[in-house]
């Protein structure tokens, strides 16, 4: 059985350390602020009584699969949803490898950090990030097809909306040239369980000793852009990812109660034979 | 923060609710808004889509806004008749229509006034009680009138004289307007003809005021007190109005305001349920091929898209064919939010584009419950010559249950008094 754990390298744990410190502090400073912008308002209750289980019901419909925009517009929503599991899972899967990191700093090997960064969940840990990655990559590709090709009269193009759909293709891109560089210097058999990060294995044979000034590089360019998005997200249109669910989970009870557009079957109230997205 | 200190934008934000500020930071700018917004759909600018307007109020609330761009902000606010469309198709569900209407008030309270046109209506809501600026004394002689024209079966009683367990709530426009006292006239006779004890306020009755709050003035909340202390203590129990704008008034808008609330039914959900227990029957065929205008304050707003349909649909002779846009994506008139006080020419075209639509069904006429939306989209018939007929749903139901009711009928009678 060959050795299945990571490829060793230099990595700037410190720097790391200390720069995501600073970051997820600036982080959590801009969201309370923005929690105090959004305390200016006036307390009101949702005017219904609260219903959980339509809460988690509509919640779950909405947030997690996106009805309403399955039922506006099937193609966006494709596109959507590939961005928002792609996005989440990777997401989870880069805070649980910086939590395996830190446990490892702390010099604590559990069961299951071994299992999944040395035994057979490694595999696992590599499909779902390349499933999840090709998830990502796809989802971007389409929006900036449909957004600087297509363009929809609908839509609007500001910077922001440019720079942001940049950034998440550098960090997708970034994820999988790092895993094509890690890739090149495990055995054949170990690679195809990274089906997407194969493709970016360069080409000609490395040792370890050539490749990790480019696998340092290029973890820290990966890494240090993660750490970055911190920054960015509570400025950026990404903010949607946190009010957004909020809005709905707030308005789920309401709208139940009202039993009213969203409930129970939009579908049936939706136009007919115009505006074909 | 001490009272001196706060800038505008601190105002305004006080004046939105705390979810109404997580709804700003909840637009993704995705532009489903103006695909369907049927304001936009008539003048074509970015400034005028919810998302615009979201971006302008989030800029607003977090620093001041340069005279320019306040202006811009305005202008996009009221030309809009806050129907809801944008929060049916919104993928984040922002209530839009209910944001509007707050950013109004708000705005108002920080001395950012409404369109003069508006404030006039206002002004006269308040001081006349009505949005017609006619004495309050006048506002019952409709009854009088139908009753001695022979369009009811027995006289009105007043609620004070005979506190019955309806109220049939008329409304201003039914009230005072020539062209659409027919509406009360009918309404009137179809609860006789099904056998309900109901009375009317006649002068007492007030307005719902529910303009105040969609256009935003600060006395809304005041003003809706005061009239539902006024029904509290009368004991009304059951209200009945034929009025769109009544009923998002006093069903939606007062909901929080009601100590006990009445029930509050819209005359169609009523002869729904008349029909439905064979208290009303329908004794001649009217054959008319019709399409349904469904009404943003009853429909969207408060999800009442069956009952009226079911009321057509058991007239016999009557044909019922939707437009492309119904029930949650019904095109909205232009009728509502004070759009056709301070924009006119945009509630016509959006009324034109509404006709338009009904025309393409080939249907005789478009039937629609509420009085205001009738008058919006005749309006458009009148100034396109549209060969489409325009008709209030009780005009189709009268035909069948009583055909001597007929709208002609009564301006007829009524403007010869």
């Amino acid at each position: 059985m060959p050795d299945l754990g990571p490829i060793q390298y230099a990595k700037p744990w410190a720097i790391f350390w200390t720069v995501a410190v600073l970051a997820h502090a600036y982080m959590d400073y801009s969201f309370l602020r923005i929690w105090k912008r959004w305390s200016r308002g006036t307390k009101t209750g949702t005017g219904h009584q609260r219903n959980v289980r339509a809460a988690i019901k509509i919640w779950t419909a909405e947030v997690l699969l996106q009805r309403q925009l399955f039922i506006l517009s099937r193609s966006r929503w494709v596109v959507h949803m590939l961005i928002f599991w792609g996005f989440l899972s990777l997401s989870l899967l880069s805070m649980m490898t910086c939590i395996a990191a830190a446990l490892g700093i702390a010099d604590i090997y559990t069961a299951a950090k071994f299992f999944f960064s040395s035994g057979k969940g490694h595999i696992f840990v590599k499909l779902w990030g390349d499933i999840f990655g090709l998830f990502l990559l796809a989802g971007l590709a389409a929006a900036s097809l449909r957004r600087f090709l297509l363009r929809p009269s609908q839509q609007v193009t500001e910077q922001a909306d440019t720079l942001l759909l940049l950034f998440l293709l550098w960090l997708a891109l970034s994820g999988f040239v790092l895993e094509g560089l890690r890739l090149s210097l495990v055995p054949p058999e170990l690679a195809r369980y990274s089906f997407i990060g194969s493709l970016f294995i360069p080409p000609g044979a490395y040792t370890i000793v050539q490749l990790q000034p480019w696998l340092t590089a290029c973890w820290c360019l990966h890494a240090f852009s993660g750490l970055a998005l911190l920054v960015y997200l509570p400025h950026s249109k990404l903010i949607h990812s946190i009010s957004a669910p909020l809005v709905i989970a707030l308005n789920a009870s309401a709208e139940f109660a009202r039993k009213d557009i969203y409930w129970p079957h939009i579908s049936k109230h939706r136009a007919t034979g115009s505006l074909k997205d | 923060m001490a009272a001196h200190l706060k800038t505008q934008g601190d105002r305004i934000a006080e004046g939105l609710s705390w979810r109404q500020h997580i709804e700003l930071d909840a637009c993704t700018r995705c532009g489903e808004c103006q695909r369907w917004c049927p304001v936009y759909a008539q003048d074509s600018r970015e400034l005028l889509t919810a998302r615009s307007k979201i971006k302008y109020l989030r800029k607003i609330v977090g620093e001041r806004l340069n005279d320019r761009e306040e202006e811009k902000f305005i202008s996009s606010l009221y030309e809009c008749s806050a129907c809801g469309q944008c929060h049916v198709v919104c993928p984040v569900r922002i209530n839009t229509s209910e944001l509007w209407e707050q950013s109004r008030a708000s705005l108002v309270k920080t001395g950012i006034l409404q369109p003069v046109s508006q404030i006039k209506q206002l002004s006269a809501i308040k001081e006349f009680n009505n949005s017609y600026s006619r004495p309050q004394q006048e506002r019952g002689l409709w009854a009088d009138m139908a009753w001695e024209s022979g369009f009811l079966l027995k006289p009105l009683r007043l609620w004070k004289d005979h506190p019955a367990p309806v109220l049939y709530f008329a409304g201003c426009t039914a009230s005072y307007d020539p062209s659409q006292q027919a509406v009360a006239v009918q309404s009137a006779r179809l609860l006789q003809e099904a056998g309900i004890d109901f009375s009317i306020l006649g002068s007492e009755e007030p307005c719902c005021a529910s303009k105040l709050r969609r256009m935003g003035d600060g006395d809304f909340l005041r003003e809706a007190w005061r009239r539902a202390e006024m029904i509290r203590e009368m004991g009304i129990r059951t209200i009945i109005v034929s009025c769109a704008g009544c009923y998002k008034g006093l069903h939606s808008d007062y909901a929080g305001i009601w100590l006990d609330a009445p029930e509050v039914l819209h005359l169609t959900q009523f002869l729904d349920l008349l029909i439905g227990d064979g208290r009303l029957r329908m004794r001649h065929e009217v054959p008319l091929i019709v399409t349904y205008h469904d009404p943003c304050h009853l429909g969207r707003h408060n999800n009442i898209y069956d009952e009226p349909r079911r009321v057509l649909r058991t007239i016999p002779g009557v044909k019922l064919v939707e437009m492309p846009r119904h029930r949650s994506f019904s095109s909205c008139c232009g009728m509502g939010g004070g759009l056709k006080l301070a924009y006119p020419e945009v509630q016509l075209k959006m009324s034109a584009g509404r006709i338009k639509e009904a025309e393409a069904t080939s249907s005789d006429a478009v039937v629609t419950p509420c009085q205001t939306c009738a008058m919006g989209l005749q309006h458009a018939v009148d100034e396109h010559s549209s060969p489409i007929k325009v008709y209030h749903s009780n005009e189709i139901l009268i035909r069948s249950v009583c055909p001597d009711v007929t709208g002609e009928a009564v301006i007829e009678a009524f403007s010869r008094r």
